[in-house]
């Protein structure tokens, strides 16, 4: 493969990697009273009018 | 969009929409295209990725195929691939259908049975017309491109002006930034205003110009197909026939939803 290539494929895959761990962290270590107030749902938390 | 049709107004959209769409991009470039790009160079050779080049999908067929036939109970694991493949189609096949059952409850007052009954209706003609004319996936392989491909960049684009343009850049970045988490770079407000609507209008102007101007006469383009086939030309005044019969429901939910809010306007 040219190193063009090389280095097309390793930007785009460290890039997506990076950013996808880095939201991982984000997300995980919000303080506990967000997680408990609005920001995070439990799937049975949310009025999908299911029942109706 | 399923999902956002349940956030409330102080969601964290941001970071949400951000893990979201870098999970999604992590396993499809990262994991899928790592293994099914050099697997099919591998065992199909590189012909076969240019010819495929432009459909991931088509790659996939291809190529997971020939690796599990080359693998110790390859059929099992076929088999198990296929069958996930299968769920995770069936599952976000109905996710999609989630915002047009929503749109009838909210725009038309219906009960939740009655949007999934009218829904399914016309999920079910939609159905039956694509199994009908399924002699060389005519029909499905037109609706694909037409509406998979073509009216999905179209959404994409119409979304972006609306959001840049018709909404306001400072306010969608004021209603994106309620309760978030992070804030959006600020260089995205060139990027939504500018970039991406020029961008996308220009893809789309090369695409008229390939498909249409340079390649309307070459046997077997869609627009030839458009011209010149009768299932096609079926498919296509069905999808537009669909279009607008949703149109006029959004037309008539938006009229309703004024006269509501102008009532209780008057009652307080």
């Amino acid at each position: 493969m040219y190193l063009s290539g090389w280095i097309f494929l390793l930007t785009s895959c460290l890039t997506v990697t990076g950013i996808t761990f880095w939201c991982f962290y984000r997300v995980l270590t919000l303080p506990a009273d967000a997680a408990v107030e609005n920001e995070l749902h439990a799937p049975l938390d949310i009025e999908t009018h299911e029942a109706e | 969009m399923t999902y956002a049709s349940y956030l409330r107004p102080k969601d964290d959209v941001v970071l949400s929409g951000l893990t979201a769409s870098a999970t999604n991009e992590f396993c499809e470039v990262c994991l899928g295209g790592l293994i099914t790009v050099p697997a099919a160079f591998i065992f199909l050779g590189g012909e076969t990725i240019t010819n495929a080049a432009g459909s991931s999908l088509r790659m996939g067929f291809l190529t997971l195929p020939a690796v599990f036939e080359r693998m110790p109970i390859g059929h099992f694991f076929g088999f198990l691939w296929f069958f996930l493949l299968f769920l995770a189609a069936i599952t976000s096949s109905i996710s999609m259908l989630q915002p047009v059952i929503a749109f009838f409850e909210e725009g038309f007052n219906l009960g939740r049975r009655a949007s999934v009954t009218f829904l399914g209706l016309i999920s079910l003609f939609g159905s039956f017309f694509v199994v009908y004319f399924s002699k060389d996936l005519e029909a499905l392989d037109t609706m694909d491109f037409w509406v998979g491909q073509v009216c999905i960049f179209l959404l994409a684009t119409v979304t972006v002006i609306f959001f840049g343009w018709v909404l306001g850049i400072d306010k969608g970045f004021e209603e994106a930034h309620k309760g978030s988490r992070m804030r959006i770079p600020n260089i995205f407000r060139f990027i939504i205003r500018y970039v991406s609507p020029v961008y996308m209008i220009g893809i789309f102007i090369l695409f008229v110009y390939m498909n249409i101007i340079e390649g309307h006469s070459e046997e077997g383009s869609y627009i030839y197909r458009a011209l010149n086939q009768e299932v096609t030309q079926m498919t296509i005044g069905f999808i537009v026939v669909l279009a607008v019969f949703l149109t006029l429901l959004v037309h008539l939910a938006g009229r309703r939803w004024k006269a509501e809010s102008n009532q209780q306007g008057g009652q307080s």
